[in-house]
């Protein structure tokens, strides 16, 4: 048993929670995110506004024991908590297997107990309004940190698994790491410079560039200078997920476009960042063949919605796909929530996607335990995250392409390349 | 360097043991890294990889990626294929919220310690030691 004191200065609240005047529950929750505090040396705890949670993913028998022991004792959240992603394509929860299917239901049903909406999706900002810059929240899954950091100016750190649930229960966080401010400015200017014009303009760029940003900076904040003004929410989207798959990038700053970086000044607080990078276009085209950017090729699926699909891109794939018909033998799979699925059907594209051949897919992401795995032909993707991850899963090389080469890959079966794109800028 | 005593800055988690070193070169993500049903490193980019932690004073730089890490060290921990303990170089929240569930959850112990930079790179694979809370000090037979 661990102690139920600490040497924190805590307040009369936490105290009372830390001493069982809240329950067992929140004690057990409370005694972790004090030792935990206490570890990372945060002068004191702050609230939170909003905990996404990843405890309820059947990793194992310690989920499910954990779920089950906060039911024991009569636990419940009290902020408003979100689920992440689950194994389950909940589209069509006869393809997983029983005993999974099994757990995972029942961890998503003790969750509801507790309070927690049954979002199942690892993009909690399309499910709910967005918090606010500056506002506290305490969100596991690296892609929606980075999201949360970066686009929104909210303040996280990446919440593991248990301490998730236990920033939910208390509705309190230690006030360490990126909920400071000095820890948020930037150490690290990345300049976009004498890049071809027209990869600034195009997804695939902002997938790659935040791979490439990901492997090289560590766990430095960037500051990415140089990007068009016109950059579109889901194009910054690519760069923090890319990066937080290949590296560990918490929190980026593209001046002029996110919250804390009216300026490059603001963003790096006043102070001068200590290293500059300047990848060139060697550099990027290197990175882009890494992650499999297309020689072309025969096709067997095209995997989209890593992270989940937004309403955005579904706007973008809608009139990709008018008029033309999947080819007989690929599969094609878009990942996304309900909730956005939702949309998508209120705005009448759902019954268009599924006449056009394309597989919505649910509450799961499709890179583990690959849907694909087994397809004949290449497996595409428009997510440097999914091409990233996928490869061990699948046993080989993802390709990497524009969406509008995905859907006319899924349409007639081969890839185009991109050798040329990636090689002066098409 | 017998009964050599190490300046341990940190007890993340107190408790006892008596074990063999097993020392990590590079972090290690529980998920995917570790299998719970035998304790075995299964990450084949690990340069530990094939060595089993079960019952050894896991020396280690820290964890890495998926934020869902701690749970297969629970698991490990459950099965009684979990380390005896863990000696880091900094403090690691993946580590200390996996132990502090075992605990919660199956009355397993584990502590967690972290130690002083040059007394960390000092640690080598099989050594012997002895943790008693602060209190970590080599064991070999002299």
């Amino acid at each position: 048993m661990i102690s139920s004191t600490s040497k924190m200065e805590l307040t009369a609240a936490d105290q009372a929670t830390l001493t069982g005047g809240r329950g067992a529950g929140a004690q057990l929750a409370m005694r972790l995110i004090v030792r935990v505090a206490e570890a990372t040396r945060a002068p004191r705890l702050i609230d939170i506004t909003w905990a996404h949670v990843g405890s309820s993913y059947n990793n194992g028998q310690a989920n499910i024991d954990f779920a089950e022991k906060l039911i024991e004792l009569s636990t419940r959240v009290t902020v408003p908590t979100t689920l992440t992603s689950c194994s389950l394509n909940l589209q069509r929860l006869a393809d997983s297997e029983p005993a999974d299917r099994k757990a995972s239901l029942r961890l998503i049903e003790l969750y509801e107990q507790m309070g927690c909406r049954p979002t199942m999706t690892c993009a909690p900002y399309h499910v709910r309004a967005e918090p606010k810059p500056g506002e506290h929240v305490a969100w596991t899954e690296s892609s929606a940190v980075v999201y949360a950091n970066s686009i929104l100016g909210a303040r996280t750190n990446a919440y593991v698994e248990f301490l998730d649930m236990c920033a939910a229960i208390t509705g309190r966080v230690p006030d360490t790491g990126l909920h400071r401010t000095e820890n948020r400015r930037a150490t690290v200017v990345v300049e976009l410079e004498r890049l071809p014009a027209t990869w600034l303009a195009d997804d695939r760029f902002f997938q790659v560039l935040g791979f490439l940003i990901g492997r090289t900076v560590g766990n430095e904040v960037p500051a990415i200078v140089g990007l068009p003004l016109t950059t579109r929410t889901e194009q910054l989207r690519a760069i923090g997920s890319a990066g937080a798959a290949s590296g560990s990038l918490k929190l980026f700053h593209a001046v002029g476009i996110t919250p804390e970086a009216p300026t490059l000044e603001e963003a790096s607080q006043g102070r001068v960042p200590r290293t500059r990078m300047c990848p060139g276009s060697g550099e990027l085209r290197a990175a882009a063949e890494q992650l499999g950017a297309s020689d072309g090729g025969e096709v067997g699926a095209v995997c989209l919605g890593t992270p989940h699909f937004s309403l955005a891109e579904f706007e973008q794939l809608m009139p990709l796909l008018e008029g033309v018909h999947v080819r007989k033998g690929v599969r094609f799979y878009v990942s996304t929530s309900d909730h956005v699925l939702g949309q998508v059907e209120d705005h009448g594209w759902l019954d268009l996607l599924r006449a056009a051949g394309v597989a919505p897919v649910t509450g799961r992401c499709t890179y583990y335990a690959p849907l694909v795995a087994g397809c004949d032909g290449r497996v595409v993707t428009n997510s440097a995250k999914w091409a990233y991850y996928a490869a061990g899963g699948l046993g080989s090389r993802p390709t990497f392409a524009s969406l509008e080469d995905c859907v006319r890959a899924a349409v007639s079966g081969r890839i185009a390349s991109d050798t040329e794109f990636w090689a002066d800028g098409g | 360097m017998a009964a050599e005593v190490m300046r341990v800055t940190d007890v993340l988690l107190g408790g006892e043991c008596r074990a063999e070193t097993l020392v990590l070169e590079e972090p290690l993500s529980f998920w995917g890294g570790l299998d719970p049903k035998s304790g075995r490193i299964v990450d084949e980019h690990h340069p530990q990889c094939g060595e089993c932690v079960a019952g050894r004073i896991l020396v280690m730089p820290g964890t890495r990626g998926s934020t869902s890490s701690p749970g297969a060290l629970v698991d490990a921990l459950q099965l009684g294929n979990g380390p005896a303990a863990v000696i880091l170089p900094q403090p690691d929240v993946t580590i200390l919220v996996a132990a502090m569930i075992a605990g919660e959850l199956y009355d397993t112990e584990l502590p967690v310690l972290v130690v002083d930079g040059d007394d960390y790179r000092r640690l080598r694979s099989g050594q012997q030691l002895a943790i008693a809370n602060a209190d970590v000090r080599n064991a070999d037979e002299p």
